[in-house]
């Protein structure tokens, strides 16, 4: 059996690494981990949250009482954007869509598919923080997603094994080093 | 319990004791491999579209090769279409209102407006749409109940074929859009130029609404108004009128009655307010306890009702021998038994006495002696607590009211308490109408919520005489017969768009609110009348002085009406604001009901009946054999209702037109109901076409249906089919049975009695029928009388013991049995195990769970042909069983779900752990990991699973994909899909629990079929908890698991049928038993 030629090896690793990254581009995405869009207002939570330290729930307030955290209605903006900062560009576009009544389109950060129901209410109740899956919102000039957002991350909490400190010792209060499940994994627990 | 096996009707000592259809009655059946080959089938072979697809391809030129290629392309492009995720928006409220919280549903309390028994009701919204309707538990007429048009009507709020805005249709179906302000000006002018004004109404609920028309109408000199219902029982109002003295709509106690009769009057299914009744009539039947009662129920009707099939007797008879049947029954009672006070009154006994009774039991198809006997009997001993009802005939209505005076049930199972009616006219002003239309004094006719055109047979030239009215206004939320030949058309919104009210019984008054702001640009018909009178119509009173109001609309009229009027009686020292804000939010409030009159039988209006009872009109069939073709003439045609479908204006809602009718499980069609033993004589097998031809000359070609339980001389058909101007969905579904009817001046539109023949066509039509899909009855299973599937007894065998009959044989009985898995979960010390119970005592197979199951989680309808190949998507289905002979069977319906069995066979086969168990006993589905091998369908023993072959969610178009629950994932294709005991109830019920931090309370958390039984046949609840109420019902010795032997371990459990008979009346009563 003659030995192959060299450069034939070399034709056929290429072509692997080639197929490797054309399958890897067309494959589905499961995390959309680090997806940073471009917002149609460059809204900053940096400078709400971080620099005026205005609790997430003055916009997002139906995070505590609902499945859904919410995005603000315009005329939670114009609470203050009536007298603050009149004079930016910006600020006058949301005014004027304001006084037409048509709301500003924004681009979904954190999406969780269909078939998967997450619940913001009972998470907060539990004693997780926004920034467990949000990341540092208040650090974000530009909101991303912080964290994968895939099943395996979120089992990951609810099995106890990357739980915050805070969940777990109120799920067992009696341990001292409290370690177990802090959340319920059966399927239906979020698919149904 | 005595060993019960089955004597053949025919010849075999081998057919089952319960069975789906006549099929199954004959040896040759169960021997056939062919049958049992598609027995065993899951799906019906030939699926269409493959067969389409490979016609397709041949046709085409294009080989399997190049198929594969061009799909595998596709393939790597749908990948590359998912190597970004989409893009996606989230668009906020720009002043979102204070009581919305996204995500957190808001209930509204309203009245539905479908019929016109206005049931109260709840309607549940999310972010302002509405998604579900259940019944409004503070109303005294439904108690939270809701039938299947109630619970469908959200769809009809979506229906995409509504009318977008109002036309100009200039009677030629050639519609041109227009505005609402030219609308009002052209009409306006023509309404003020007109010498005479009508105005045609279907029932009008509210005293709102029904003052506006009066106030609106008062401005024309020549001006009246015709309501009509055109399936209210007007008879029963009319003999009200006759017997008593007072047009009133009597209140009928089923509840308080201990014996009822009722003489082709379906009141569990359709006739008064059937939620109503049922809520009533389950109050006895429900057995928990030695000791307990069980009302008794006569039933004698001519076709198979859901009433017929809950009967303890049911008594055959032809249609159109109600009366003759009631007559021949107070003869019995009456002069022959010489019971009651009527036997001394010389005129009563004397009309009685001239009633030739032969030829009555004759006429009501050959009933014999012994069963009037019994019947009369029963009754009598427990006068005063008896209740007897009738459909039928307005002779029939004057017999019942003849017979509950004379047993003593008046003003205790039958009230003398009813408020005079508002005027709802009789069917036969609207004769009056097309004569007086034919004549041409009519120059405007306003039409609003009933389409004459569509249920008034040929015979009654309603569309002739429309030609000849100067102008025709339609008020309508669809184009559809009627208003296909008005001038212009008002498009009308939604009840659930719009502001109403309603009385829907004695002293009991309603609100409706709108829970949508209007879809489209429609109005409702209050705010057109507003409109009108501000347009230029002299309007009067209240109308006139809201109108003059600027920007007011109906709201205002409603309100200050309730001021002035009712506010008065029912504020009991509230402020008006606080009253008013009160029942709009309970969304009903009743006032103390008047005193009693005296329900005094007026014996004259026994003469007034006397010419029709004593006709000696006497049914007979007589074949006729033409070459092959054997023509039946002389039977007895009913027309009868069916629950879901109704007169057919909620024909374009595709949830109820897939809703298999209970008796015959048919889907999308009408057929007609034969009865066995005419089909053997005729040669007729279920699906051959019939030509039909009435008394007036009509024809209709209709598909057969053998149906058991009919007379020989009875047949059958459904109304509100073969609509043609209703939308996609509901056009040219089956055929229009109206146009069989009569409408003569004496007895308006006769749907029942009607003399009709009819011949074999020789075509064949395929009926989509459910009856033989998903069957979970092997032969051993059916033939076995120690497996049953369903369980009846008879009511004395209960008393003797209660457990008789639960799983006959000892030997396969499972007492232990060694568990599959090396460590079982300990399912017993979780704080929730969901189970349930239903009762096959109270089930009337009504089918509301059925259409309350697909509206909370979201399944399709697959329409007639997947039907036809087993492919229905219903998660819940109401399976029926035959016992006893063919010719009076007695029937059980069984709700049948997915079992959440311990031991569930379809876990142990998933090849990807799709289903699997929750540690709170539920079967769970995860949808995201099905991959739709189908493996658990096949091995479910209940045939529960459903399987997506198409992406359904796609035909929800336009507006209809807003009716999406949003808390229950939409299914696409390939995926499996069941029963979830509506987990997402379950999540949102623990999650209040946790935010309460107490456990969920017993009866707070209701699956959705649970919250709309009208008979409160399903219980759910925690079965680790020993005092809730399922876990009694589960441990009640009536109660059975279904297929229990094979382990499985189901968490519902079902309760035997205790039928109110003697043991040896229920040998004869089936018929078919021996001991």
């Amino acid at each position: 059996m003659s030995r192959l030629p060299r450069s034939f090896g070399i034709f056929v690793f290429a072509l692997v690494v080639v197929a490797g990254l054309v399958i890897w581009t067309i494959l589905p995405r499961t995390s959309n981990e680090g997806y940073i869009p471009e917002q149609p207002i460059p809204f900053s939570h940096k400078l709400h949250a971080g620099q005026y330290k205005m609790d997430c729930r003055y916009c997002h307030g139906s995070a505590y009482k609902s499945a859904h955290a919410g995005v603000p209605s315009l005329s939670t903006c114009m609470g203050c954007h009536t007298v603050v900062k009149t004079d930016s560009p910006w600020i006058q576009q949301i005014q004027k869509a304001y006084a037409e009544g048509k709301p500003i389109e924004w681009l979904r950060v954190h999406e969780l598919p269909d078939h998967a129901h997450f619940n913001h209410k009972r998470h907060l109740a539990k004693g997780v923080t926004c920034q467990t899956c949000h990341g540092n919102v208040q650090e974000m000039d530009k909101v991303y997603q912080a964290q994968p957002l895939t099943m395996g991350w979120c089992l990951n909490c609810h099995r106890g094994f990357e739980a915050p400190k805070n969940v777990l010792k109120s799920t067992y209060p009696e341990q001292e080093n409290p370690e177990g499940p802090v959340a319920p994994f059966s399927c239906n627990t979020c698919h149904y | 319990m005595k060993e019960v096996s089955v004597e053949a009707t025919s010849t075999t000592p081998q057919a089952p004791r319960y069975w789906t259809g006549i099929d199954e009655l004959s040896p040759s059946y169960w021997a056939d491999s062919k049958a049992q080959e598609k027995r065993g089938q899951e799906f019906f072979d030939k699926p269409i579209e493959t067969l389409e697809m490979i016609e397709k391809l041949d046709s085409s030129g294009v080989t399997r090769r190049d198929f594969l290629t061009v799909m595998g392309a596709g393939m790597a492009m749908a990948s590359f279409a998912c190597a970004r995720r989409p893009v996606n928006k989230i668009i906020p409220y720009v002043v979102q209102p204070l009581e919305v919280t996204v995500g957190v549903p808001l209930h509204y309390a309203s009245t539905c407006q479908e019929c016109s028994k206005g049931c109260g009701i709840l309607v549940k919204t999310r972010e302002g749409r509405p998604i579900k309707i259940e019944g409004n538990d503070k109303h005294p007429s439904n108690e939270g109940a809701l039938c299947s048009q109630g619970q469908a009507s959200v769809l009809g709020l979506y229906d995409p074929d509504r009318l977008k805005g109002p036309v100009f249709a200039q009677r030629s179906g050639n519609t041109a859009a227009i505005s609402w302000s030219e609308f009002d000006s052209a009409t306006v002018k023509l309404l003020k130029s007109a010498r005479s004004v009508r105005l045609l109404t279907g029932a009008t609920h509210g005293p709102s609404t029904r003052k506006a028309g009066k106030e609106f109408l008062a401005a024309f000199s020549n001006a009246s108004w015709i309501e009509i219902d055109v399936l209210a029982e007007h008879d029963l109002f009319e003999a009200a009128e006759a017997s008593y003295g007072r047009r009133v709509d009597p209140h009928f106690y089923f509840e308080k009655a201990d014996v009822v009769l009722s003489v082709g009057a379906d009141f569990l299914g359709t006739w008064g307010n059937p939620v109503q009744n049922s809520k009533q009539w389950s109050k006895r039947r429900k057995l928990m306890e030695r000791g307990d009662s069980l009302s008794k129920v006569f039933v004698a009707e001519g076709n198979l009702s859901i009433t017929g099939g809950s009967a303890d007797v049911r008594i055959p008879i032809l249609s159109g021998g109600e009366a003759a049947f009631l007559g021949a029954l107070a003869r019995e009672l009456i002069v022959d038994q010489k019971k009651t006070r009527f036997a001394g009154q010389s005129d009563v006994v004397s009309f009685l006495e001239s009633l030739p009774k032969d030829q009555l039991l004759a006429k009501a198809g050959g009933v014999e002696r012994a069963k009037v006997v019994e019947v009369a009997t029963a009754l009598y001993e427990a006068r005063g607590k008896s209740l007897v009802v009738a459909g039928g005939s307005f002779a029939a209505q004057v017999l019942a009211n003849l017979l509950n005076s004379a047993l003593e049930n008046d003003g205790v199972t039958v009230d003398g308490t009813s408020e005079a009616l508002d005027a709802l006219s009789s069917i036969r002003r609207l004769s009056q109408l097309v004569a007086e239309m034919e004549t041409g004094v009519v120059d405007v006719l306003i039409i609003q919520g009933t389409n004459p055109a569509y249920f008034l047979p040929g015979s009654a030239r309603f569309s002739e005489a429309l030609k000849k009215v100067k102008t025709v206004i339609s008020i309508a939320d669809r184009i559809d017969e009627t208003a296909a030949q008005a001038d212009y058309v008002g498009a009308e919104s939604h009840g659930l768009e719009s502001w109403g009210d309603a009385r829907s019984q004695a002293s009991v008054y309603s609100l409706s609110q709108p829970t949508i702001s209007p879809i489209h640009d429609t109005r409702s018909f209050g705010d057109q009348l507003l409109a009108w009178v501000r347009a230029g119509v002299a309007g009067n009173g209240l109308l006139a002085q809201i109108a003059a109001k600027p920007s007011s609309n109906f709201y205002d009229f409603i309100k200050e009406n309730w001021k002035t009027s009712l506010y008065s009686t029912l504020g009991r020292g509230k402020t008006f604001v606080d009253f008013w804000e009160t029942t709009l939010q309970e969304g009903v409030v009743q006032a103390t009901a008047p005193s009693a009159f005296a329900r005094t039988f007026n014996t004259r209006a026994l003469q007034v009946i006397a010419g029709s009872l004593k006709s000696s009109e006497s049914p007979s069939i007589t074949l006729s054999r033409q070459g092959p073709v054997t023509e039946a003439s002389g039977v007895a045609l009913q027309l009868y209702t069916k629950a879901a479908i109704g007169d057919g204006r909620m024909a374009n809602n595709a949830w109820l037109q897939e809703l298999p009718e209970p008796m015959s499980t048919l889907t999308w069609d009408n057929c007609l109901n034969v009865s066995v033993a005419l089909a053997k004589e005729m040669d007729l097998v279920t699906n051959d076409v019939v030509r039909i031809t009435g008394a007036g000359g009509a024809t209709l070609e209709v598909p057969v249906l053998v149906q058991p339980g009919l007379l020989k001389g009875a047949v059958a058909l459904a109304v509100g089919y073969g609509r043609t101007a209703v939308g996609k969905v509901g056009n040219k579904v089956g055929v229009n049975a109206f146009t069989l009817a009569t409408l003569d001046a004496a007895s308006g539109l006769r749907l029942s009695g009607l003399k009709v023949s009819f011949a074999k066509t020789g075509k064949k039509y395929d009926l989509a029928m459910t009856q033989a899909h998903h069957r979970l009855s092997a032969q051993e299973i059916m033939q076995s009388k120690d497996r049953p599937i369903v369980n009846d007894i008879s009511f004395a065998a209960w008393k003797k013991d209660p457990a008789a009959e639960k799983h006959t044989d000892p030997h396969l009985r499972l007492k232990e049995v060694p568990t599959l898995w090396a460590a079982p979960f300990d399912y017993a010390s979780q704080p929730y195990r969901w189970g349930m119970a239903i009762d096959l005592n109270s089930c009337t197979g009504c089918g509301a769970c059925v259409v309350a199951c697909q509206a909370e989680n979201n399944t399709p309808v697959v329409g007639r042909d997947r039907v036809r190949q087993s492919r229905e998507m219903h998660w819940l289905r109401i399976d029926r069983y035959y016992s006893g002979s063919v010719d009076q069977p007695s029937v059980i319906f069984q709700p049948m779900t997915c079992q959440q069995c311990e031991n569930a066979p379809c876990e142990t086969v998933c090849p990807v752990l799709a289903t699997t168990h929750s540690e709170d006993g539920l079967n769970q589905m995860t949808y995201s990991r099905c991959v739709g091998t189908r493996y658990c369908q096949n091995n479910c023993p209940y045939k529960v699973r459903r399987f997506n072959f198409f992406d359904h969610w796609k035909d929800y178009k336009d507006t209809m994909n807003m009716v999406w629950n949003p808390d229950v994932t939409v299914r696409s294709r390939g995926i499996m899909e069941k029963c979830t005991f509506c987990v997402q109830r379950i999540n949102t019920s623990k999650g209040k629990a946790k935010d309460l931090a107490r456990p969920i309370p017993d009866g707070e958390l209701k699956t959705a079929c649970q919250q709309t039984c009208p008979s409160e046949a399903i219980v759910f609840g925690n079965i680790n908890d020993p005092k809730s109420k399922v876990s009694k019902y589960r441990e009640n010795p009536r109660a059975f698991r279904v297929l229990e032997i094979l382990n499985t371990k189901p968490m519902i459990s079902y309760m035997t049928k205790v039928r109110n008979v003697e043991e040896q009346a229920e040998d004869h009563h089936t018929n078919g038993h021996h001991s």
